[in-house]
């Protein structure tokens, strides 16, 4: 079965989450990704890993979720002979991905102008803090930062409490901006296989984190601040303590409150009712009791409890390479094209040489010559 | 400018009762190619998709409806031979976008009706994943809480919390858009393509570095609070998150006008900083109590300093940023006024995608006639 994005080959400047793991996506969907990288600048997830000895040799666990079913190429963009080499690659390219500072393509003298100079119908797709214009456009941020800026961290946190953010550990707007921008990329390609048209993605983390937020906008000044885990269309919901001390999350439909106070019997609201019961029996009892009347209810798991949790209530989410170890999976999956991983993240260069050779035109010499005068870097086998 | 999805048709479809969880990650799916240009019709009950009395309200329309929905047709199927009419629609479609308990044969005639070199996709939205059937009900709450979020946000010592607004349910309601999206690109098929969401698979996909970190033999995070190596804070006329790397370090020793007690060598280096980094927060917030948000905002763009000021939504309608951007617009809902949405979160070629005006109820009936 032709996959989706079969055909379409993409340049991945992306680094760390946003970036990579948008292009990581294009790939699961059939996109040939080959991710760029420069003997001066790495992907700065390449040293995110333990300091146990024998670790220095292996990929980091992170690179290797986000970057699998890639090939990767180096090149110094700032060396004449390494930015040639990537316009030759551009030349060749539908795509190309990044999500660097603003002014860095600029500065590296490879912005859309120029991509679309050499590649008329190139998608370049931008993935930034806070999109190309505007007054804050230079603003550095991080995912945090994001939510703060964007209003989620204001409705989220106890009430009466602070705004409260994801976390670094969660960082969720750099998640969520990986698929809408690999969904916006697709649009952007079947657009040009249809008109034959490119163009330039201007996709502002700020901004979609403000879009799921975005019901917020037209109830500004009678809107709510933070509710704690309360939702107006429910009767109650809230996390509990079992008797184990583990948490347990409850959402109880008003249609359903009734038979809830059938089994929470006795004095006080129906939130410290519910508190003693749930209290005094262990998360098991308690979840198949709770569910029984149709109620939903689940264990707050920490990262183990997902994991051991993978094939019941989950599956595709994390993918497993040939030697059985962890990476990303997919956030959907397509039942007659199935996404796949098949290659392991690459070393740095592995694939310079082939790349620059079947794609760019170079010969072994060229590639000899580059490589000496640091414009490349070929991975050394 | 011809929008990219400009000869495409849509059916939003989710049974009358499917739960409010799944209701919004096909609407918001749906608001998402209607403004990339399908032609998106809404199918709801005579008495109205529940979401249009669902809060937040603008006056008295609801402002979550309103944002969901602006863009899309809106049809009331027939009391009699409902269920046909739904398939001629459905079959002179691309897409269908329904919840999993779809009906089978529904999903299969996609496109049933079109030519054969016409894309032909059914995306088809669950709570949970895996291969068996659910074994427990579910909500969006309930999903966050088997994704392991809820156990990263919030205090240590105090219940786990939920992010605010919908994130379960329009995190899976991107995915639903991007494996729609993509699987429009595919090769024509005498079969449609059918895309598989689910909340919980979303969820875990966002969550992956959790994951990760336990599937590769580390310890599973969980909540930090006050103590997060980025803490939010307190200032003057609001909050801020202090968000900072190793090389911000001095910047933020001067944001807190250099105070002595950051002096302390033990803080010079970020591993030093970890385990103490609650106490880092009171010393920073104690002098961020004298500076407003725009203040910090100004430094924090000069310095090149990832500090965010905390806005809410009221702020926003009159960001700077925003408004250069025109990132808000006011567009006209079913009772006639107007109301605040965000336009799509990207510029193509510089220019936004305006969205379309909020259906009344059944605005699209010549559409079953036609």
């Amino acid at each position: 079965m032709k996959r989706p994005l079969s055909g379409c080959r993409v340049l991945d400047l992306g680094i760390i989450t946003a970036g990579a793991a948008a292009s990581a996506l294009l790939a699961d969907l059939g996109a040939e990704v080959i991710k760029v990288e420069s003997p001066s600048y790495r992907d700065p997830f390449r040293a995110w890993k333990s300091s146990d000895p024998g670790a220095a040799a292996q990929l980091s666990p992170f690179f290797r979720f986000t970057n699998r079913n890639k090939t990767g190429i180096s090149l110094d963009l700032k060396h004449a002979d390494g930015r040639e080499a990537l316009l030759r690659l551009v030349a060749k390219s539908d795509v190309v991905l990044e999500n660097f500072r603003r002014g860095v393509l600029a500065r590296l003298a490879i912005d859309y102008t120029v991509l679309r100079a050499i590649r008329p119908e190139i998608i370049l797709a931008s993935i930034s803090s806070q999109g190309e214009t505007g007054p804050d456009a230079n603003y550095v941020s991080f995912g945090t930062t994001l939510e703060a800026m964007a209003g989620l961290a204001w409705q989220t946190g106890y009430p009466e409490g602070d705004p409260t953010v994801s976390g670094r550990d969660l960082n969720y707007p750099d998640q969520v901006v990986a698929i809408f921008a690999a969904g916006m990329v697709a649009a952007a390609w079947r657009h040009r296989c249809r008109t034959g048209q490119g163009a330039h993605l201007d996709m502002s983390q700020r901004e979609l984190t403000s879009f799921l937020v975005g019901e917020a906008f037209g109830a500004a000044g009678s809107l709510p601040a933070r509710q704690g885990n309360a939702d107006p269309a429910y009767a109650l919901q809230e996390c509990f303590r079992t008797v184990d001390g583990t948490w347990l999350a409850l959402s109880v439909l008003p249609e359903q409150a009734a038979a809830l106070d059938a089994l929470a019997t006795g004095d006080g609201n129906r939130a410290g009712r519910v508190t003693r019961w749930i209290g005094a029996r262990p998360m098991a009892e308690c979840l198949t009791t709770l569910a029984a009347i149709g109620l939903a209810v689940a264990p707050v798991l920490d990262g183990r409890g997902v994991l051991e949790d993978r094939g019941q209530r989950w599956g595709q989410a994390i993918a497993s390479l040939e030697d059985g170890a962890p990476v990303k999976g997919f956030p959907f999956q397509l039942e007659q094209a199935p996404l796949s991983v098949s290659r392991d993240a690459p070393r740095i260069g592995a694939d310079t040489a082939e790349i620059l050779q079947r794609l760019a035109g170079y010969s072994p010499e060229d590639i000899r010559r580059l490589s000496v005068d640091g414009a490349i870097e070929c991975a050394t086998t | 400018m011809r929008r990219p999805l400009d000869d495409i048709t849509v059916i939003e479809a989710v049974r009358d009762d499917c739960c409010l969880a799944l209701r919004l990650s096909a609407a918001l799916a749906g608001r998402i190619v209607a403004d990339l240009g399908a032609e998106v019709v809404k199918i709801e009950p005579p008495t109205g998709d529940p979401l249009r009395r669902m809060p937040p309200m603008a006056g008295e329309t609801s402002a979550l409806f309103a944002f969901l929905n602006a863009g899309k047709r809106s049809v009331v199927l027939p009391r009699e031979n409902g269920f046909a009419t739904l398939r001629r629609l459905v079959e002179r479609a691309n897409a269908l976008i329904a919840d999993a308990g779809c009906d089978r044969h529904l999903s299969r005639a996609v496109g049933a009706g079109l030519p054969d070199d016409e894309a032909r996709v059914a995306v088809l939205i669950a709570m949970l994943g895996g291969d068996g059937a659910p074994d427990i009900p579910a909500s969006e709450f309930t999903v966050l809480a088997l994704g392991g979020v809820l156990n990263m946000i919030g205090d240590p010592e105090r219940q786990p919390l939920r992010l605010g607004g919908h994130q379960a349910a329009y995190a899976a309601g991107l995915s639903a858009f991007t494996g729609l999206t993509a699987a429009l690109c595919g090769a024509t098929r005498a079969a449609p393509e059918m895309v598989r969401v689910s909340l919980l698979e979303t969820a875990v996909w966002l969550n992956w570095k959790n994951v990760a970190a336990v599937a590769t033999g580390g310890e599973a995070p969980t909540r930090t609070g006050r103590a997060a190596d980025w803490p939010v804070l307190r200032c003057a006329d609001g909050w801020v998150a202090l968000v900072y790397q190793d090389a911000d370090w001095p910047a933020i020793r001067e944001l807190a006008d250099n105070d002595p007690h950051l002096a302390d060598p033990a803080f010079a280096t970020a591993a030093g900083r970890r385990p103490r980094a609650g106490e880092i927060a009171a010393i920073v917030e104690r002098h961020l109590a004298t500076m407003t948000r725009a203040e910090i905002h100004d430094l924090a763009l000069h310095r090149r300093l990832p500090v965010g000021p905390v806005a809410s939504p009221d702020d926003l309608a009159d960001d700077p940023h925003f408004v250069a951007r025109e990132f808000l617009a006011t567009i006209k809902a079913a009772d006639g006024h107007g109301i605040k949405l965000p336009r799509l979160p990207v510029l193509w070629n510089g220019a936004g995608f305006a969205p379309g005006m909020v259906p009344p109820l059944g605005d699209g009936a010549q559409q079953v006639t036609t």
